[in-house]
């Protein structure tokens, strides 16, 4: 199956804004949330500012896994 | 109703430093008066517990019934602050279990799910309004609501329920300078939405999500966090806080992971853009949409 082209846009954006490392996900009953993963919480506010954009790709909500964070 | 506030007093300040919104509370006790007896459907929170301090003012106690639908949509903690709150300002309380959960209408939990809920709260208190005899069922709605996505509106009207606050044009804002005036614990009360408002739309609302929404917001205040949604949206937890809580998070973040985990989520999801109110709303466009 081929990926939702939302989200290699998704994926370019994080990389382009110099998160290389970044891995990008869906989640939700309505598939309406990025997920991002292997990224720490300092990297918050720079994944913040590109909220605006990414949810224009065709997402609700823009999120960090924070599931299992490092000690 | 003795909150160390003499509301003489209180009144006449509010007439040197505030005419006009002294005048709108005038106008609020006027009305209240006009409706002989009243029935207030009560939350304990910052709009019901000025409305339910105003009718006792205007009313004396034995004309005034403060009540408060449970269900599992209502966390405990709202509860028992209800009733704090009850207790303080002398208020006559009352209890009445609510069960919208056995609406199939309200389960599926569409964009207008606040009508279901009110319908079932707003006949279960006609039903004890006339049971004791009370003239009029009354909403805590204020004249800034009828500005927000609020279906819960349309039950209240079709039931024939008034809202002193919003008739006499009182914003949350007002409300909240009143309610600090008279010396009422709930004057810098956050809002308190139901749980069922941590469900998007769509997604249907089952006693068991509410618990786990309930169990993971009591762990996070646990904590320290104060201003917080837990978003439910199947195995997943979408966290959202406010600036001051994302400030402090670090150090706790394992303990954030595990207290949610602990509460039947897999995933933990830290919302980027934080606290906002109403944030299930902007998911509304895209559930409409046609999917592809």
């Amino acid at each position: 199956m081929s990926e939702d082209p939302r989200l290699r846009a998704a994926r370019s954006m994080l990389h382009d804004a110099g998160f290389p490392a970044a891995r990008v996900a869906v989640a939700g009953h309505d598939r309406g949330i990025v997920v991002v993963s292997h990224l720490d919480l300092a990297s918050l506010p720079a994944i913040a500012a590109l909220a605006p954009g990414i949810k224009a790709l065709g997402f609700s909500y823009l999120t960090l896994d924070i599931t299992e964070p490092a000690q | 109703m003795d909150t160390g506030f003499p509301t003489g007093q209180v009144l006449a300040d509010l007439e040197c430093s505030d005419p006009r919104l002294a005048e709108k509370y005038h106008l609020l006790l006027g009305r209240l008066r006009e409706l002989g007896s009243v029935c207030i459907g009560y939350s304990g929170g910052v709009d019901s517990a000025l409305l339910a301090q105003a009718a006792l003012l205007a009313l004396g106690s034995g004309r005034v019934l403060a009540v408060t639908g449970v269900s599992a949509s209502v966390p405990e903690s709202q509860l028992q602050s209800a009733r704090d709150c009850a207790r303080l300002l002398g208020l006559p309380h009352l209890e009445v279990g609510t069960d919208e959960l056995s609406d199939p209408n309200y389960a599926a939990n569409p964009s207008n799910r606040c009508y279901f809920c009110k319908s079932e709260l707003w006949s279960q208190l006609q039903r004890v309004a006339t049971e004791r005899g009370l003239a009029w069922v009354l909403d805590g709605s204020n004249a800034d609501d009828v500005r927000e996505h609020r279906p819960g509106l349309r039950a209240a009207s079709e039931q024939a329920v008034r809202a002193p606050l919003l008739e006499v044009g009182l914003t949350k804002a007002e409300i909240r300078t009143l309610s600090h005036a008279f010396g009422l614990p709930t004057w810098d009360q956050r809002a308190a939405p139901c749980l069922a408002s941590r469900l998007p739309y769509g997604l249907a609302v089952t006693p068991e999500r509410l618990r786990q929404v309930e169990a993971a917001e009591a762990a996070l205040r646990a904590l320290g966090l104060r201003e917080l949604r837990v978003r439910h949206h199947g195995d997943a937890a979408r966290l959202e806080l406010g600036t001051a809580e994302l400030g402090r998070l670090t150090p706790i973040l394992p303990a954030v992971a595990a207290g949610v985990r602990a509460a039947g989520f897999e995933r933990v999801l830290l919302d980027v853009e934080g606290y906002r109110r109403g944030a299930l709303n902007e998911s509304l466009t895209q559930l409409q949409a046609p999917r592809a």
